[in-house]
């Protein structure tokens, strides 16, 4: 249930900014997760329900965006999509692939006031 | 438009599109919590409401782990000191093998350790009856080691110049996986009874880790273990993944090990 120590992280980042950028309240969390992250987005939504109790997001929305997973082939030295690591190359169908994107998690904006 | 009067001043200041189900939302709530009335004016609701902006942020969410890993990782190249970190389901043999590899080294090298447990001393107490140092840290209820608990228990840890330091992480294939502690490399271990399709069904440990130790292979013929499957299924993850089987009950792998280990200390660390 690392995703708790996720969600910890996105309030602690909220805590920070609100000092920076002087806002009080969150209405809205837009969070990234890539598809080949190691999160499950309902832990993550279920772990927000509980942890912004208090904070300043106590009242706000989340949204989760999917980034989709990508990897560079070496055979077809191209990019392409792949839905969970242990894909194939969808082209050439080998699996010599490195992935180059979509194994994040990020906080894309917060809406504040 | 406005949500209470219905008059077409925008609801909401936003610097990217705005979404008309949040703004809907905060307005009933901004309803209930204000005063209603012609006292207040018709636009009272505006007045009265704090500046509402978006924030584009960007910030990846595992960045501040990140930092203290960098701070370790720092830390540890300044003395001269090798960290691995090791990782794998419980029961797997990572104290077993930690122990019968201590016994190898600590004539020739300083080694310590840090303990990764949810609860007990029980394996530090193991790997402190070797005779070398070790720090232990329980979770309490967490699932993984992060970089801040790592650099909490190097303060507590008398590094000798030119060492080994493992970090016996916490038994579990899913959440250590997304932090990095600040080591120089990741082994994941896999014992035999645990089936061949391990990498497969747990891919973001094996796709981090830069080797893979097949443990227990003294139990090969009594169990439907394929090393040859595992081998190619942990490359499919990580082409790069090297791959040792070891026995520390019979010793089999782990002159191979010790080799692999006196490889990575010899190898250069440029700080970071």
């Amino acid at each position: 249930m690392h995703e708790l120590s996720l969600i910890g992280a996105v309030l602690n980042l909220i805590l920070e900014r609100s000092v920076t950028d002087h806002f009080e309240r969150v209405n809205r969390v837009c969070l990234g997760v890539g598809e080949l992250s190691n999160s499950e987005v309902e832990a993550l939504v279920f772990c927000f329900g509980i942890a912004k109790r208090g904070s300043l997001a106590h009242d706000a929305a989340l949204v989760v965006k999917s980034i989709p997973g990508k990897a560079w082939c070496q055979t077809c030295q191209n990019i392409v999509h792949i839905a969970v690591r242990s894909d194939r190359c969808p082209s050439c169908g080998g699996w010599r692939l490195s992935v180059t994107d979509g194994d994040q998690i990020t906080v894309i904006e917060i809406e504040v006031e | 438009m406005c949500g209470t009067c219905g008059c077409s001043r925008p609801e909401v200041e936003i610097d990217s599109q705005p979404e008309p189900a949040v703004s809907s939302e905060h307005y009933v709530g901004e309803d209930q919590r204000e005063p209603t009335g012609s006292q207040m004016g018709f636009h009272a609701h505006f007045n009265r409401r704090k500046e509402v902006r978006v924030l584009k942020l960007e910030a990846d969410i595992l960045s501040e782990n990140r930092k203290y890993a960098q701070e370790n990782r720092r830390y540890l190249c300044e003395r001269r000191v090798g960290m691995l970190n090791l990782v794998s389901s419980p029961g797997a043999g990572k104290t077993t093998l930690l122990t019968e590899t201590i016994g190898k080294l600590k004539n020739y090298i300083a080694v310590a350790v840090i303990e990764g447990d949810q609860q007990t001393s029980r394996d530090s107490d193991r790997i402190a009856a070797t005779g070398v140092q070790v720090v232990q840290i329980n979770t309490g209820k967490g699932c993984h080691l992060d970089a801040k608990m790592v650099g909490e228990a190097l303060e507590s840890l008398t590094l000798e110049e030119g060492g080994i330091l493992f970090v016996e992480n916490v038994g579990n294939l899913v959440c250590p996986a997304d932090f990095d502690l600040g080591e120089g490399k990741r082994v994941v271990m896999l014992s035999v009874t645990e089936g061949d399709d391990k990498p497969l069904k747990y891919p973001n440990i094996f796709a981090s880790s830069d080797l893979m130790i097949v443990t227990k292979i003294d139990l090969l013929p009594y169990v439907d273990f394929d090393s040859d499957a595992c081998t190619q299924y942990a490359r499919r993850l990580k082409p790069s993944i090297e791959v040792i089987g070891t026995s520390a009950k019979t010793g089999d792998g782990m002159r191979h090990w010790c080799d692999w280990l006196s490889g990575f200390l010899e190898s250069p660390r440029i700080v970071p």
